[in-house]
């Protein structure tokens, strides 16, 4: 058999595992993608603006070169545009503001990644922006530009004084003129925003982070700033070649620790465990010295892979010494089902509260029709002890309404968390859980993601 | 009407030609202005084709809700524009290349963002007949490996039998393009596979 004949049989069996009866068509003007809040991007969401919210350019736009620090080596021009007016959001499912009396222990400002654009100017879709706003009303209070030569922000995490955060930029992804496999470089930088300043110019912030260059073919799959502020750890790597970093922001040092991944999965799995959805795979204790990431799968029949154990979630004290991430780190939550065949059950997000006493995750259960085809795929909330490995709770499902799809911020306890789901018709519905009590907060459907 | 650019749908409601900062200005929402018979017309088209463009996807995102959604995604952008489609008849074509955008922007998406659920790729079904498992998984691990435009031009080649000058068109490439990145791809995907020999 020829490699094209191969080829030919290949794509025509793999397509031959969609069944012939397609989900319903959506023409749903909420009509959004099922998958997670980075991967939702502009072009899934239609939500019309209200009329009461037009108003012309009226806003400011300024370029502030930033003051360069000593442990800087970077100072980027920014565009700020501070926002006076009305907020530019939907109201929870549409009913107006938020209950204040919800928010109690949340941060009153996060930082949103949002894209923006003129369609069809495909340069202006592909600058992400980010947005500080205010989380009881969805308010813009700045609008950061990304500074080039990147375009578009790509990622975003936050400390707990809900003053400091870190973006990564990126610069053009698979430019024409890159035949061979590419993927752009990045940086990170430090956003720092002081909502209170008189002038809009004091409000924000945004430096280059010395030692945050990550070159070409490196991606960031996922990265978390400490609660304290004073360590950025990242996932990056590219095609099963990747490596925990951990950034000290004040000394622009970084350490690093390596592992092995699955051999039998694909590239795109070469990441933190999540066989490459590898958001919310890290985060950190209150210390700083723990952080929390997630083993990477385990493959149980060798080459021709017939099912998977998702890792392990393990704790790394980034402290003591070592470079073997497995070895320097111990398990405190195993997978709490069983292996399944593939695509199978998966985390969908490990995030520890500070505290280190809980872990709260997001798994993903695949049941099967008796042909073998998938005939569902469901989230579950759950949260489990560090001390014990055991599941203490489990988040009252939306079933049939929606399924939660990923917490976006956890306090010190977990007990109050921000999460998203998905509502009838892909509506994104955003807001603030304690226990199983939902309060939704205002919310942007074009946001692709945030950090509070 | 040209299909909806990566990303394009929800720039498509703030309208086109305004300044960039004025992005929340609005415009009148498109949908308002269609009529039943977009609906009627898209669904039709939707039950005819809806399966073979989702296996499209599929193939070119590896994930099969992503596929589902770049889909949806496509045939919203139909309808939402349908009444200023030139001609209906080439409506296919249209949502068509508007999957392939849809492809390519989760695609980047995932580069950007490392949420699309490519999971381990042995998605594969027990009644393989052609291929044995383990090299249709191999073949498919390789296709996925390769560069966007390289894995596109494969697909539309080698999937759906297209003739070059219809794939230059859809990707938006010089037929000449088209030869070298397939040429480039089947060297890579060869060079792959034989490496895990």
């Amino acid at each position: 058999m020829t490699l094209e004949d191969k080829l030919r049989t290949a794509l025509r069996e793999t397509a031959g595992e969609i069944p012939d009866d397609p989900p319903p068509l959506r023409l749903s003007p909420l009509a959004v993608s099922r998958h997670s809040a980075r991967q939702r991007s502009a072009n899934q969401h239609g939500a019309k603006q209200p009329r009461t919210q037009r108003h012309g350019p009226r806003w400011p736009a300024w370029a502030a070169p930033l003051a360069a620090a000593a442990a800087i080596v970077g100072v980027v021009a920014v565009l700020l545009t501070v926002v006076h007016d009305r907020p530019n959001v939907e109201g929870p499912s549409g009913q107006g503001s938020t209950a204040a009396s919800g928010l109690a222990g949340i941060p009153p400002y996060y930082v949103a990644l949002t894209i923006h654009g003129n369609y069809p100017d495909p340069a202006a879709v592909d600058s992400t922006a980010a947005e500080v706003r205010a989380t009881a009303t969805g308010a813009v209070l700045a609008r950061i530009a990304v500074p080039r030569p990147y375009v578009h922000f790509s990622g975003v995490t936050a400390a707990a004084d809900d003053r400091t955060f870190i973006l990564v930029a990126e610069e053009k992804n698979n430019p024409p003129d890159r035949a061979a496999r590419y993927y752009p470089p990045s940086r990170f930088f430090l956003l720092r925003i002081d909502p209170a300043a008189s002038s809009p110019g004091a409000r924000v912030s945004l430096r280059a982070l010395p030692a945050g260059y990550i070159p070409a073919n490196n991606e960031v799959h996922d990265l978390a700033l400490s609660p304290d502020g004073t360590s950025l750890a990242a996932d990056v790597g590219y095609v099963g070649n990747s490596q925990l970093l951990v950034f000290n922001l004040a000394t622009g040092t970084r350490r690093s620790w390596s592992f092995k991944t699955c051999q039998q999965c694909s590239p795109s799995s070469g990441g933190l465990g999540f066989g490459g959805m590898n958001v919310d795979a890290l985060s950190w204790t209150a210390d700083g010295r723990h952080l929390a990431f997630v083993g990477p799968v385990t493959a149980n029949a060798g080459r021709g892979v017939t099912s998977v154990t998702p890792g392990p979630v393990r704790l790394l004290d980034v402290s003591a010494p070592g470079r073997d991430l497995l070895a320097s780190s111990k398990v405190v939550l195993k997978w709490p089902g069983s292996a399944e065949r593939l695509p199978g059950p998966a985390w969908r997000g490990v995030v520890i509260t500070p505290d280190g006493r809980t872990v709260v995750f997001l798994e993903q259960l695949v049941t099967y029709k008796s042909d073998g085809a998938i005939k569902s795929v469901r989230q579950l909330l759950a949260k489990a002890s560090v001390a014990t490995g055991k599941v203490t709770s489990v988040v009252r499902n939306l079933r049939p309404v929606g399924q939660y799809q990923q917490v976006m911020y956890t306090n010190a306890t977990g007990s109050a968390l921000v999460v998203y789901y998905f509502g009838l018709g892909y509506g994104i519905h955003v807001g603030i859980l304690r226990g199983n009590q939902f309060t939704p907060i205002p919310w942007n459907p074009h946001t692709v993601t945030a950090a509070w | 009407m040209e299909p909806d650019e990566p990303g394009g749908a929800a720039a498509l409601q703030h309208g086109t030609g305004r300044p960039a900062g004025d992005h929340w200005t609005g415009t009148a929402w498109p949908g308002a202005r269609i009529g039943d018979h977009a609906a009627a017309a898209v669904a039709a088209l939707y039950s005819d084709h809806a399966v073979s463009l989702i296996r499209l996807a599929y193939l070119m995102l590896g994930d099969r809700a992503a596929a589902e959604d770049a889909v949806q995604d496509a045939f919203f952008g139909l309808y939402r524009r349908w009444d200023r489609l030139d001609d209906p008849g080439r409506a296919l074509g249209y949502v068509r290349t508007a999957v392939l955008n849809g492809c390519r922007s989760a695609l980047r998406r995932q580069a950007a963002g490392r949420k699309l659920a490519l999971h381990p790729t042995a998605e594969v079904s027990a009644e393989a007949a052609v291929l044995s498992r383990e090299e249709r998984e191999e073949v498919m691990r390789a296709v996925r490996a390769l560069p966007d435009r390289q894995r596109e031009a494969l697909v539309l080649r080698f999937y759906l039998d297209l003739p070059e000058r219809e794939i230059a068109r859809i990707m938006g490439l010089r037929p000449g393009s088209v030869r070298s990145a397939t040429h480039r791809a089947l060297r890579a995907l060869g060079q792959s596979l034989e490496e895990t020999r």
